[in-house]
């Protein structure tokens, strides 16, 4: 694998398509194929000329495997209000100058999109623009390409694992499995909680602990709630704040800013009463996977927005930024497919592993650092909020048969709590506010606020569920599913390594299991 | 076909001519348009493209689409760096006073074709 990246200069026609140009060379040494490499070019082209003729600055990225090209163009400049207007073939805001050239023909995103087998748009208005675009070798044909499925970042340590069995009952989604005494994650139902990694005695679950690279200048920490107060335990607030200054980041933002606006716009959308009611802000990841996966139905109630992560990490296109993940599917989310390496994904533990020295050393000087504390709107009425994984499931059960009534809008958090409680923070989630009001620095006003990101790509089905792609076929499995079950002890006891009867039928029947596991047949192994 | 026999079928005054005609191999297909995003997605690969841009960047889109050569009409000439940038990308550049729909016409006579979309 190679990553190659390339500056490109708003405004600068004289040397616009310097950057394609370079790319070409370096592909065609390797040997890409033309077909691959024109349509290659017709991406990182166009992309290029958009941030000549658009934007102040930015960089194009390109890394090339043996089965694909991944390619990523980032700039600072005025994004784009309004993205499916923008991928209109001939609609342009291009200048007058950019339009005598023949550029501006409107003809840019739309040739990025027939180019690409993947392609994925983010942008910020008066801040910029990021588009990704892929290419696959070999199959030639963009139709049969899919979407990349992303696994969850959730790590299975089988050495501490004493099988106890917990997990495979605390899983909210029966993701779990035992198989010879130890948890294997269905990685396709899996999403992304922290309900394994909480039940679990012996800590065998973990989200990837790579432990803190070193900060660069002005980088900028990114916080789920929480994060501080459980640092906070460690030490006194201004003791840790002038160690993550010395680490070297120059700013600590807290992602409830992110939660505010996000919360603002759904109101905003509620209020407006256009789209389905209640109004479903994607807020946390988990919750979002629950409703892909098993509310297929209550898509359309989810604000078509980024999560607040992942709008936080799109809001500094340029600049240092280290995410502190406070479970799985966040950690997923937000270090999916971004070839810059501005974004680094970090656990709270490699954190605190790289705080704790630092707060055993007095500093000569102490570093000022401030912390903006987010204002928290009151919640308006019909907004029902509920965390905890049994509430949230409750509550979008009733919400799918249209039993909540007049509900306009759902706070859902799959941590009891919210992110405050996630058990990869240690922290004591009752203390938080008190934390952050007493320790955190009032008064400090941010540089650049926090935005919402739409969604270029609405959210869609998990085929997670799906028994078999052909419908006909999945109804049959689904009889024998319903057979196998009513042919089993009904105990629910967990010894087959599956959380339920119907989940172990189902395995049998998908083939994932052997019905001589279940100890209670008569031919039991 | 090969370009020296269209430059000369035309009466193409040639602004490349350092570059040897005879390197590009047969010619048979052609592009009209002033959209470079159009060209750069349109323009059939070892093809003409008759154009009034005369700025750099039409070489550019040139290389990217693989273009032989760049017909420029109505009198239309593009300056010296650009011509240099040409030569140095292989790509042959043609001067004419004729207007981009005549030009289109008379390479249609002489076989050359379009790409048709879809």
């Amino acid at each position: 694998m190679i990553t190659l990246s390339f500056r490109i200069a708003g405004g600068d026609f004289d040397s616009a398509g310097l950057a394609a140009r370079k790319l070409k060379e370096q592909l065609s040494k390797l040997g890409v194929d033309a077909s691959v490499l024109r349509r290659a070019m017709i991406a990182a082209y166009e992309a290029e000329m958009n941030v000549v003729i658009h934007a102040r600055t930015g960089t194009l990225w390109a890394r090339v495997d043996e089965t694909k090209l991944d390619l990523e163009v980032a700039d600072e400049g005025p994004g784009i209000p309004d993205v499916a207007l923008a991928l209109q073939e001939g609609w342009s805001t291009a200048s007058e100058q950019a339009r005598q050239m023949g550029f501006g023909a409107g003809l840019g995103l739309p040739n990025i999109r027939r180019s690409s087998d993947h392609f994925q748009i983010e942008t910020r208005v008066g801040r910029g623009t990021r588009i990704r675009s892929t290419i696959l070798f070999g199959t030639g044909s963009p139709s049969a390409a899919q979407a990349p499925v992303s696994a969850i970042p959730l790590m299975v340590d089988a050495d501490r694992c004493r099988g106890c069995r917990r997990c495979i009952f605390a899983c909210p989604v029966g993701a779990i499995r035992a198989r010879d005494r130890r948890p294997v994650l269905r990685e396709h139902l899996c999403i992304g909680c922290t309900a394994c990694i909480e039940e679990c005695p012996d800590s065998a679950f973990d989200i990837p602990r790579a432990p803190l690279p070193v900060v660069p200048a002005d980088a900028l920490l990114l916080a789920p709630r929480g994060l501080l107060a459980a640092l906070f335990g460690i030490r006194p607030p201004e003791q840790v704040l002038s160690a993550l200054r010395e680490l070297g980041f120059t700013e600590v933002r807290l992602l409830e800013e992110w939660e505010e606006s996000l919360l603002a716009e759904a109101r905003r959308e509620a209020a407006a009463r256009e789209l389905p009611l209640p109004r479903i802000p994607p807020l946390c990841p988990p919750i979002t996977a629950v409703i892909e996966s098993r509310f297929p139905s209550l898509i359309p109630n989810l604000c078509v927005f980024h999560s607040p992560a992942e709008a936080a990490c799109e809001e500094f296109p340029l600049r240092p930024v280290f995410l502190v993940a406070a479970c799985p599917g966040q950690y997923g989310e937000c270090s999916r497919s971004s070839l810059t390496e501005r974004l680094t994904v970090v656990s709270p533990a490699a954190l605190k592993a790289a705080i704790r020295p630092l707060l055993d050393v007095q500093p000569a000087v102490r570093l000022p650092l401030g912390v903006a504390v987010p204002h928290r709107a009151s919640p308006q009425p019909g907004e029902l909020a509920a965390s905890g994984a049994r509430s949230v499931l409750r509550v979008l059960s009733r919400a799918e048969t249209g039993a909540l009534g007049r509900a306009a809008l759902l706070e859902l958090r799959f941590c009891a709590g919210g992110c405050s409680a996630s058990p990869l923070l240690g922290s004591q989630p009752e203390l938080t506010d008190m934390w952050q009001t007493v320790a955190v620095t009032a008064g400090v006003t941010p540089q650049v606020p926090a935005g919402v990101a739409a969604r270029a790509m609405p959210f869609a089905q998990r085929p997670g569920l799906r028994l078999d792609a052909a419908m006909g076929e999945a109804i049959r499995k689904l009889s024998r599913i319903d057979g196998e079950t009513r042919s089993l002890p009904g105990r629910d006891c967990g010894s087959c390594g599956a959380p339920s009867c119907a989940a172990f039928a189902e395995d049998v029947v998908m083939g994932r299991a052997a019905r001589a596991d279940c100890p209670f047949t008569e031919n039991h192994r | 076909m090969k370009l020296r026999q269209i430059a000369e079928a035309l009466g193409l005054e040639n602004l490349t001519t350092e570059l040897p005609m005879e390197e590009a191999g047969n010619v048979d297909s052609a592009h009209a348009s002033d959209l470079l995003s159009d060209v750069l997605a349109n323009a059939p690969a070892g093809g003409v493209l008759i154009t009034i841009q005369v700025h750099m960047n039409v070489v550019a889109v040139a290389v990217h689409a693989g273009l032989a050569a760049v017909v420029f009409a109505s009198g239309m000439r593009p300056p010296a760096d650009v011509r240099a940038r040409a030569a140095a990308e292989k790509i042959s550049l043609f001067a004419t006073r004729e207007s981009t729909f005549d030009t289109a016409g008379k390479l249609y006579a002489l076989g050359l074709r379009g790409k048709t979309k879809g």
